[in-house]
């Protein structure tokens, strides 16, 4: 499903060089949970963004879903992340103009074919129910707490139906105990859709879940 | 189609979402675009009042709805007298023409003469128009036309009927014994001598009356036929044709028509280049200040626009996350812009609808601004062009003022994004 090879990724913050990753080789199967983990500054999310097309590696090859990804433009880019990649943010990135079914309607816009209405409808249903938010379907971001903004962000990951979703520090904004039913919340629908979850934190207590686990350290990836 | 159509609703429902981010601020840019709106309007309807007014003043007074000449350039221009007569006359197959199409005429000869004074053997004054015409049946269409005193006296061929503001200048009365100065068919100047059976002015307009040394309007009627016969001139020879038409139908053919035979079309107003500048004066004031206030529009639009680009970048760096491409983010930014602009400018024309229909009995000028309309009540009306033209300006200053934004959408990169936000 994704293969990672030698990947390799620095920045230039200011005068500063910053080798984010030197070297990363991973595997990840169709529905697998992964988790990586690392502290502030390891590199989780430009990983997370390379795998998720956001960003390009400074050398290495990236495939994902059988298509090498560091060959597409930027136009392709947006229609590989349309249509197979959903994305949970740690501070959660909703419309705030938009209530909860349109925020998780929002990403369908951007596909290259569009769902019937009746289809839409009933997928984005399905979803706020299964995430525990069919009171609130109507509730903007700012009448929501932490960890229904964050299911919000999970229903709109998976309502493209995509191949992979990847969270960057989904529960770094949450208590412990939103953050665990966040991550059972994302591992329900891992087993259930059978969809591919990246995942990444710094919070030991919500690894449990993991099928897979992997630790970001000094640029590198160690199982 | 049908998944397009249900994209663009889409769309135009994130960008009405977003449209209402800032009440305030948009209630203000609002104001101005409704504000905009209206000086467009009303400068383009006070230009057109001006036009349609001087219009219906000279067709009612004392030229056609449409004039066809023979002379060439500005000497059309009555306040300028032209002295010598055309090289060619108006060709009699328009006559024809026009008669085949069922177009109401009246031939004439203009020509400028200079008024001799017997009391002390000098010319005076400027020139003055001696318009030949038929008299009786001019004197039915000019229906602005009175007599002050006296009358047409058919049995009197060298009778002439002269405005009351040249009266008045010259101190000429009915009964007295003029003599003007023309240039014949051959090029003779030759004084000739005329009577005076009527003076006539405007019934309507009487705020053009001139007080100045030189009369607004210097003219002097004659019979046409006395006037052909003074200056050698075939039986049927003219060198103007005022069309009658009223119902505007013809006014494409005569232009044709004044172009195949060379000659000059014009409309009542473009005969006095005083009041054509009048009217120009009047668009002029209107297009500076347009420009002044859709400089003010571009100028806070492109401050709103900034403003929503900033804080709205995450939140497009997460649209560009999760797929979206330029071209949907910048087609949002435009229908936000196209939606409000139609609204407000919608907005804009209510409120000049309410303006026109409070003002419905006409507004009455006085003045040198009665000047500007004919000495004839304004009435605001929406001019359909004009309606046109301003929106069409206000949704291009908007558009304009979006250019940088939107180009600006187009670079945002999400990992910076994101970065920046965590910053």
């Amino acid at each position: 499903m994704i293969q990672l090879r030698e990947i390799k990724k620095t920045y230039v913050l200011g005068k500063t060089k910053v080798e984010a990753l030197k070297g990363i080789n991973l595997r990840v199967k169709k529905g697998e949970f992964v988790c990586v983990v690392g502290p502030s500054g390891s590199g989780k999310s430009t990983l997370l963004n390379i795998i998720g097309c956001l960003d390009q590696p400074d050398s290495g090859e990236v495939i994902v879903d059988n298509e090498k990804i560091t060959n597409l433009n930027r136009n392709q880019l947006a229609d590989f992340r349309a249509n197979k990649i959903g994305f949970i943010f740690q501070s959660f990135n909703l419309i705030p103009v938009l209530n909860v079914y349109e925020n998780i309607e929002l990403p369908l816009l951007f596909m290259r074919e569009q769902m019937p209405a009746k289809e839409k409808r009933a997928k984005i249903m399905q979803l706020i129910e299964e995430v525990g938010l069919k009171n609130e379907v109507s509730h903007k971001p700012d009448e929501l707490s932490g960890g229904q903004r964050q299911r919000v962000a999970i229903a709109r990951a998976l309502v493209t139906g995509p191949k992979i979703v990847l969270a960057d520090e989904p529960t770094a904004n949450l208590d412990s105990a939103t953050a665990q039913t966040i991550i059972s919340l994302m591992r329900r629908l891992n087993e259930e859709e059978k969809v591919t979850f990246i995942f990444s934190t710094h919070d030991l207590s919500v690894t449990k879940y993991a099928t897979n686990l992997y630790q970001l350290k000094d640029g590198r990836l160690v199982e | 189609m049908a998944l397009l159509r249900k994209a663009i609703r889409q769309t135009a429902n994130l960008a009405i979402k977003n449209i209402g981010r800032h009440p305030i601020k948009n209630i203000l840019v609002g104001l101005v675009i409704i504000l905009a709106g209206n000086i467009f309007l009303v400068t383009g309807s006070l230009a057109d009042n001006s036009r349609k007014n001087w219009r219906h003043f000279f067709a009612s007074t004392f030229l056609g709805d449409y004039n066809l000449t023979a002379y060439k350039g500005k000497q059309k221009d009555f306040t300028l007298p032209v002295l010598s007569l055309p090289d060619t006359f108006i060709p009699t197959q328009l006559y024809e023409e026009l008669e085949k199409q069922g177009v109401a005429y009246t031939k004439r000869i203009k020509l400028g003469a200079v008024v001799y004074n017997e009391e002390n053997g000098d010319f005076e004054g400027t020139p003055v128009t001696i318009l030949g015409v038929d008299l009786a049946e001019e004197y039915k269409r000019l229906s602005n036309l009175q007599f002050t005193a006296g009358t047409i006296n058919p049995e009197l061929a060298e009778g002439v009927l002269v405005w009351a503001e040249l009266a008045d200048y010259y101190r000429w009365t009915v009964g007295k014994e003029i003599t003007l100065f023309l240039e014949d068919i051959d090029g003779n100047t030759l004084p000739f001598d005329f009577t005076i059976t009527g003076i006539i002015s405007n019934k309507t307009g009487k705020a053009l009356d001139g007080t100045g040394s030189i009369p607004l309007f210097p003219l002097v009627f004659v019979s046409y036929e006395y006037l052909n016969l003074l200056l050698g001139l075939e039986e049927d020879a003219a060198t103007d044709l005022a069309v009658w038409d009223q119902t505007l139908q013809h006014e494409t053919e005569l232009k044709g028509l004044a172009k195949k035979h060379g000659l000059q079309f014009f409309y009542g107003e473009q005969g006095f280049e005083v009041i054509w500048g009048v009217i120009e004066f009047i668009y002029f004031i209107g297009i500076f200040i347009e420009v002044f206030i859709l400089v003010v529009l571009v100028v806070s639009t492109f401050n709103l626009n900034m403003m929503g680009f900033f804080e709205r970048k995450k939140e497009l760096g997460t649209m560009y996350a999760l797929g979206a491409k330029s071209g949907l983010i910048v087609s949002l930014f435009l229908m936000e812009m196209i939606i409000f602009t139609v609204v407000a400018f919608g907005c804009s024309v209510l409120l000049y609808l309410l303006i026109s229909l409070a003002t419905a009995r006409g507004l009455e000028l006085g003045g040198g601004l009665g000047l500007a309309f004919a000495g004839a009540k304004v009435h605001l009306q929406l001019v359909p062009s004009v309606a046109f033209v301003a929106f069409l300006a206000i949704i291009l200053a908007m558009i304009g003022s979006s250019i940088y934004p939107v180009y600006l959408t187009t670079k945002i990169n999400p990992v910076e994004v994101f970065r920046e936000a965590e910053i």
